[in-house]
């Protein structure tokens, strides 16, 4: 109740804030060539139904919010974070009222394909909770091959978006393979306190013609690759992005009081998947949302870890670390891991030596990220593990029987 | 022969002897001649640290035998395809055995949490205490991994539940195509004293002390031990010719890194898996719950120091310890006639046998032809008188 | 926010920096540091400063009469001279020196230690009983990065700062064609050192007040948790201040890569500490074509053939990397250089790379306008090292005080450690292992 209170009085606060700030210049401007209505969702057809001049079928956006938010523990402990908010679709006039208090962790998915025209908007929307913030934002598109600074989203050497207004990144997407995505402003605090998700490209080889030899192996409409491998040795059935982190809950509680940030005793003491410490990870579904008093009912962990294939499928982990203290080591037991990529590239020698290995883990540290297939065609169905083999971040802080760890099941 | 030399040869064949009999004392062979069986117990075992400090551990032996940290080094025979292991719980939680470098299907153990979400405790079926449970590897591949408890883990491997599981492709044949002619094999592993305390006294899993996620591990061991105690068994003595073969094994849960600083090695597979090419290093990074396996030859006859290049070398914080450690290498004897790995009367009787003998040929071989040239005669005496009295050949 | 006065006051401290870098220094040395074939070395006690305004007791490696310096001093040799280092001890316990990845280490004088020969603290000098120096001889038998530092209680006296550099370059070395190994596919035209370590401030201030003893009554050896971190000895932002800066007499190298779209910038990273670190660089992915010295290579003069490409440099302590580094813009889907008034220029591909013959401009998106519209400057932070404007070589109008530190309109690029704590100076952000690359306009002078 009490944070309710604060909350709505912050609330009001930041809403007469936002306006008083700049009001000539301060607004939500998405920009998506395209678009007819603002919302970040090209359109095909104008209101008449006549096709869009503007409209091209490569290009691709979303729209984010920064800001700030709760998420839960496994243990049930809750954490105030800041993160980014999905705000693909939502008309301009709603996004800010949409994109407060609705930060989630991990941040939403970005998708793209090799050869999009990538038009990304960021809407600063502020921290309710720490409205003695002016913090701006960025998106920093980790691994972007030959990045340009404007886009790179380094605020030291370029821009960032302060609270209330937009700025839009835009990326020709050429490198298939998976990256991931942070903001860098203020980087140990803004991604310690969760402003990370999973980023990844699909390779061209997806959409070659039916029937196309790729030396030996043919393709058919449907089949998907990690990578341009020309001989079919990446593809896999499902896929899922995997990203390691963790959180150090004195930290949190610091930033949501406004207490001096204590990055000299760092300890991240949360370990997890895609947000989540085991067993949520394992749950299929958005986790409930926290109590509703502290963010108003938004579904705030909305990515399983829950690795499921059928008998004889081929898995993609698309695996990354964004934590900011330390390297975690996760690897599997009953099934093998084969890694065919690392930070975004085929491993693959300048002749076309095949450096793929097999391995039953694989150590990353903070911006590393690395491709693993799971052939289930060499276990028997049932139930496998992905944990951390630092065993010790098997813990949910002081709660046991939880930490770093999912379930990879094979039906 | 001396007095001494007539010990050490009744102390081989008594070696001999007992290598015979092991696998009858220690293990039931299986009738299968595919599958090798192991029974192995789980139990507490206390051992003392170099600083006098008492440590109670969990870890595993021989049914019958003495407990180890770490445990027995399972050898599966090139030609067995299938390892069972019989485990007796004499620990006072459940236990269970996993292979992570083996396919496997497991059987997971689940428990209710307080908000009915289910979660899995064991990785695969259990042990109880008091009980007996057996575990099976079918199609099980050669290479180097680790044994360890699948249950609870975060508590009890770093408890000292671990070992090493060992399967050559062929005799002296770790892979297709690697060779080599001894082994070195190199468990490291870290304790926590708090932890094994809290463990030990029961205040582990109490508001008192909650998890493992504050491991603050003190000791830095090699094969169990902190330095000095860590050493290569003194039976396998290794010569500057041999072809070593390196088997890294990490079942601590922080990332070390071995190192030979004066010599490059070549690192050629992790967790049983061959590279598509081998690494050439001088150090090797050993994640957590990681084996690698490298080859290495060791040319001059002297120490070279092996340690972590983390700088883990101190025990309970006094320097040296930790993981420290000496690979002696010596020059090959020339003149062990009979391979008894002393240079003795024994090859003199051979040498003699053959002394003067001119025909000597790949056909027709001459084992004390010790220069190659042919013929048995006085320079070859020569080298042998050189060599003579040697003990502890490579 | 406080840490906003703190950031105004470390980019005070930037723009004097900045400022005193501009004059080039001498064109031939980028990697600075000592060559030659004999090195005496001298092991002595003195202080580095960090940018909080600490100053951490620091023991080094000096050369000979010199200051004693952190890290010791980049040891640049040529592949397949004789080496002798000679080294003094002038600490109150006993030193040495390893030379990782050299095989045949001869150490001759002082006393045998538990992995080298070392030597005691001076007694006296001169005398037969002499046993403070040792004498290390090797053969550089390869080309390639490599380091070396104390194997006396390395535990302690690596963290107390008895690490350095060593570069040794390939048998018929051309400074002005240079290789790092003796292969075509090693070719760069730029080199710099990031030799990565880190400090934990405890065990300093515990050594510098209480002795060395004092350490055993703390577990700070075992539960290492450092608060520094450093690139070539010096935390952010003093990595990009000046080489041989007056006011950090004792931590002599800097780490600011500078280089032009199309070049190669070889990359020398060295683990030198005890904790590993993803060094992540910023602007592209990098190709490693070594470690430890040793090309990847499927077999002997095949050339870097089993490298790969990273966008973070897994860096592991004992080891070294050796990476390329290209930037060009290459498919950004707009022309870098600017288009309409005021941004006039041609691009040329005579031959038909791809790229304009100079300036290398990738010229299929020669005259592709920015596809964005950027916002007004009103709404946006602007970092110091942003020119004002999104094309290369150009600067832009900025709001007064803003964007001082970028003199020639270049793209800067963050390269740091990717753990972030690890930017950091002893709670102070930002900091530590971290540094900038600047992509300068072609014919911006680079020394």
């Amino acid at each position: 109740m009490i944070r309710i209170n604060r909350l709505f009085v912050l609330g009001v606060l930041l809403g007469i804030l936002l306006t008083w700030v700049n009001p000539c210049v301060s607004e939500v401007f998405v920009q998506c060539p395209g678009d007819l209505n603002g919302d970040a969702i090209p359109d095909p057809y104008l209101p008449g139904g006549a096709p869009n001049p503007e409209y091209r079928a490569n290009v691709k956006c979303m729209h984010l919010a920064a800001g700030d938010g709760y998420i839960t523990m496994a243990d049930g402990t809750p954490m105030y974070i800041f993160s980014f908010a999905d705000l693909t679709g939502v008309p301009p006039d709603q996004a800010i009222e949409k994109g407060m208090l609705a930060a989630t962790f991990p941040a939403p998915t970005i998708v793209a394909d090799e050869g999009d025209e990538f038009y990304l908007t960021l809407t600063n929307v502020g921290m309710m909770v720490r409205p003695d913030l002016f913090d701006p934002h960025t998106v920093h598109w980790h691994g972007f091959p030959n990045a340009a600074s404007i886009f790179d989203g380094v605020p030291d050497a370029s821009v960032a978006i302060n609270m209330g207004s937009s700025f839009t990144y835009y990326y020709k997407v050429v490198e298939p393979g998976t990256f991931m995505y942070h903001c860098h402003v203020e980087a140990t605090e803004h991604m310690q306190m969760g402003m990370l998700g999973n980023l990844y490209v699909r390779p061209a080889q997806n959409k070659l013609p039916d029937g196309t030899n790729l030396n030996g192996f043919t393709h058919h409409t449907g089949y998907h690759y990690v990578y341009n491998d020309g001989d079919g040795s990446t593809y896999y059935d499902v896929e899922y992005p995997i990203q390691i982190g963790s959180f150090d809950p004195e930290f949190h509680i610091a930033n949501e009081t406004v207490q001096p940030l204590p990055f000299a005793y760092m300890k991240d003491k949360y370990p997890m998947l895609n947000g989540r410490g085991y067993p949520d990870t394992i749950n299929p579904d958005p986790l409930p949302p926290p109590p509703a008093n502290i963010n108003r009912g938004v579904h705030s962990q909305n990515i399983t870890s829950l690795i499921e294939a059928n008998h004889g499928q081929k898995i993609l982990l698309r695996i990354s670390n964004l934590n900011v203290t330390r390297f975690y080591t996760l690897g599997t037991v009953g099934i093998a891991m084969k890694v065919v990529g690392k930070d975004s590239r085929l491993l693959k020698g300048q002749n076309g030596e095949k450096l793929y290995y097999d391995t039953f883990s694989v150590t990353l540290g903070g911006g590393e990220s690395t491709d693993v297939i799971l052939d289930t065609s060499q276990v028997s169905p049932g139930t496998y593990f992905l944990y951390t083999t630092n065993l010790n971040y098997l813990n949910n802080n002081n709660e046991e029987f939880g930490g770093m760890m999912t379930e990879i099941v094979v039906k | 022969m001396t007095k001494g030399e007539n010990m050490k040869r009744r102390f081989s064949f008594r070696f001999i002897l007992y290598l015979a009999l092991l696998p009858g004392f220690l293990f039931s062979f299986c009738p299968n001649a595919s599958a090798i069986v192991y029974n192995l117990q789980a139990g507490i075992k206390t051992i003392t640290m170099p600083d006098g400090a008492s440590i109670t551990m969990w870890g595993f032996g021989p049914v019958g035998g003495e407990i180890t940290i770490p445990g027995p080094v399972l050898r599966v025979p090139s030609n067995d395809s299938t390892l069972t292991i019989n485990l007796t719980n004499n620990l006072p939680e459940a236990v269970s055995i996993i292979i992570p470098g083996q396919v496997a299907t497991l059987s997971p153990v689940r428990f209710t949490d307080s908000k009915g979400r289910q979660r899995v405790r064991s990785f695969t079926h259990e042990t109880p205490p008091g009980g007996t449970a057996s575990y099976t590897w079918n199609n099980i591949k050669e290479g180097t991994y680790i044994y360890q408890s699948g249950t609870h883990m975060a508590v009890q491997v770093q408890m000292g539940l671990y070992g090493s599981v060992v399967k050559d492709y062929a005799q002296n044949e770790a892979y297709p195509g690697i060779n080599y002619d001894k082994e070195v094999l190199l468990v490291f592993s870290e304790i926590d004293p708090e932890l094994h305390a809290a463990v030990a006294n029961g205040t582990f899993g109490t508001p008192l002390y909650p998890s493992t996620i504050d491991y603050l591990p003190k000791y830095f061991l090699i094969n169990g031990v902190p330095y000095p105690d860590a050493t290569i068994p003194a039976d396998n003595i290794l010569g500057t010719n041999d072809t070593i073969l390196l088997r890294l094994i990490n079942a601590g849960l922080k990332t070390h890194v071995p190192t030979i600083p004066e010599r490059y090695f070549e690192v050629i597979s992790e967790d049983g898996n061959p590279y598509p090419y081998g690494r050439t290093k001088y150090t090797v990074m050993l994640p957590a719950g990681k084996t690698k396996d490298a080859v290495v030859t060791l040319p001059s006859a002297k120490r070279y120091p092996l340690f972590d290049r983390r700088f883990y070398l101190t025990t309970n914080e006094v320097s040296p310890g930790g993981m420290l450690m000496y690979i002696d290498t010596v020059e090959p004897c020339i003149g062990d006639l009979n391979n008894d790995k002393d240079v003795d009367a024994f090859d003199l009787v051979i040498f003699i046998s053959e002394y003067g003998r001119t025909d000597c040929s790949q056909a027709n071989p001459c084992v004390a032809d010790l220069n190659s040239d042919g013929r048995v005669d006085f320079v070859d005496l020569l080298i042998l008188a050189a060599n003579f009295g040697r003990t502890n050949c490579p | 926010m406080n840490r906003f006065l703190l950031k105004c006051f470390s980019l005070t401290l930037f723009f004097l920096i900045w400022v005193l870098l501009l004059p080039p220094r001498d064109a031939s040395a980028v990697i600075d540091g000592i060559s030659g074939n004999t090195f005496n070395l001298v092991a002595k006690e003195g202080h580095i400063s960090t940018p909080d305004g600490g100053s951490v007791l620091l023991w080094g490696y000096a050369i000979g009469n010199g200051r004693v310096q952190y890290p010791g001093p980049t040891m640049i040799i040529n592949e397949g001279d004789t080496i002798t280092v000679t080294l003094r001890n002038e600490l109150m316990q006993p030193v040495s020196i390893l030379f990782p990845g050299q095989e045949d280490v001869q150490a001759d004088g002082g006393i045998e230690g538990l992995i080298t020969r070392e030597a005691l603290p001076t007694d006296d000098p001169g005398t037969p009983q002499d046993e403070s120096t040792v004498t290390y001889t090797f053969t550089a038998t390869h080309p390639g990065t490599y380091m070396y530092h104390s194997a006396t209680f390395p535990e302690l006296q690596v963290e107390m700062g008895l690490v350095g550099a060593i570069i040794v370059r390939p048998a018929g070395f051309n400074p002005n064609a240079p290789r790092a190994y003796n292969h075509p596919g090693t070719s760069y035209d730029r080199e710099y050192l990031f030799l990565l370590t880190e400090m934990d401030p405890r065990i300093h201030e515990t050594v510098e007040k209480f002795g060395v003893d004092a350490l055993q009554g703390t577990d700070y050896l075992s539960n290492y948790f450092p608060n520094y971190w450093f690139i070539n000895g010096r935390c952010a932002p003093d990595t990009m201040a000046q080489a041989f800066a007056p006011w950090l007499p004792t931590q002599p190298y800097n780490c600011l890569p500078r280089m032009h779209p199309g070049e190669k910038l070889l990359m020398r990273v060295i683990g030198g500490g005890r904790d590993l670190h993803p060094y992540h660089h910023h602007g592209n992915n990098s190709y490693i074509i070594a470690r430890n010295g040793r090309m990847l290579e499927s077999s002997p003069g095949m050339g870097p053939n089993l490298g790969m490409s990273v966008f973070t440099i897994k860096t592991i302590p004992g080891e070294t990397v050796d990476a390329i580094f290209e930037w060009t813009g290459k498919d950004l889907g707009w022309d870098i250089y600017g288009t309409g008034p005021g941004f006039e220029h041609d691009c040329v591909d005579g031959n038909n790379d791809g790229f304009d013959d100079n300036t290398h401009e990738y010229c299929a998106d020669h005259g592709k306008p920015l596809p964005v519209i950027l916002p007004e400057n009103q709404v946006l932070s602007f970092g110091d090292f942003y020119s004002g404007s999104p094309y290369l070589g150009k600067k832009g109008v900025l709001p007064p005080g803003a964007g001082t530190l970028n003199v020639y309109g270049g793209f800067f690029y963050m390269w740091h450690s990717h753990n972030e704590r690890e930017m950091t100076n002893y709670d102070i952000f930002p900091g530590g292992m971290m540094t900038m690359l600047i992509i300068e306009a072609p014919g911006v002078p680079i020394p």
